[in-house]
């Protein structure tokens, strides 16, 4: 795989996480939004673990890991 | 009162954006880097738990056909960029197979870093309150 087809992939994800999230505001939350389906992840105990788990690795990976001078 | 309550929320925002500066500029895999990130996730979780959870909309709740397909869509978008991260991670070289901070290294400037680290804290407010 090459690079620009691994950027076409990333820019693909994020595209559809925005289409989807634009989409249920639009349908008036008829399909979730990402805050609506993270509260479904965060009900259960371990759910709640993972997803901000997740989130703190997310910000060691980069903001730890990632080099400041770009 | 109103303008003592702005000026708190300018206040708490200029504090937020300051902190942001200087731990997005830390060096990578330093105790500063490290300290700034996990201070800052302790911090937001206990102040965010204290302040309680926000309730559901109640259109969230419904558990039609729809609702519950745009969850498992939800759940296949989050397996696939979680699987994608993992397989860039595994294979080299790095610039052919960017991760996430790959990727916000190729764009990084000064001037983004800070705001990235902003709208981390705020997604991090936003899952916590839930």
């Amino acid at each position: 795989m090459t690079r620009t087809a691994a950027v076409a992939l990333w820019l693909m994800l994020a595209g559809a996480v925005f289409a989807l999230h634009l989409a249920a505001l639009v349908t008036g939350h008829r399909v979730p939004t990402l805050g609506d389906a993270a509260g479904y992840a965060l009900r259960p105990r371990a759910g709640r673990l993972l997803v901000l788990a997740g989130w703190v690795w997310l910000g060691w990976h980069v903001f730890v890991r990632s080099h400041p001078g770009g | 009162m109103r303008s003592v309550r702005a000026a708190w929320v300018v206040a708490a925002a200029a504090g937020v954006l300051a902190y942001a500066w200087w731990a997005s500029v830390r060096p990578p895999f330093s105790l500063s880097a490290h300290l700034a990130v996990f201070a800052a996730a302790g911090a937001l979780l206990v102040v965010g738990t204290r302040a309680g959870r926000v309730p559901p909309a109640s259109a969230c709740d419904r558990e039609h056909g729809r609702f519950v397909a745009g969850l498992l869509l939800w759940a296949v978008l989050a397996a696939s960029v979680v699987g994608f991260e993992l397989f860039n991670w595994l294979q080299h070289p790095r610039d052919e197979h960017p991760t996430m901070s790959a990727l916000v290294n190729s764009v990084d400037t000064r001037a983004v870093r800070p705001v990235l680290f902003v709208g981390w804290l705020a997604l991090g407010w936003h899952l916590v309150r839930r």
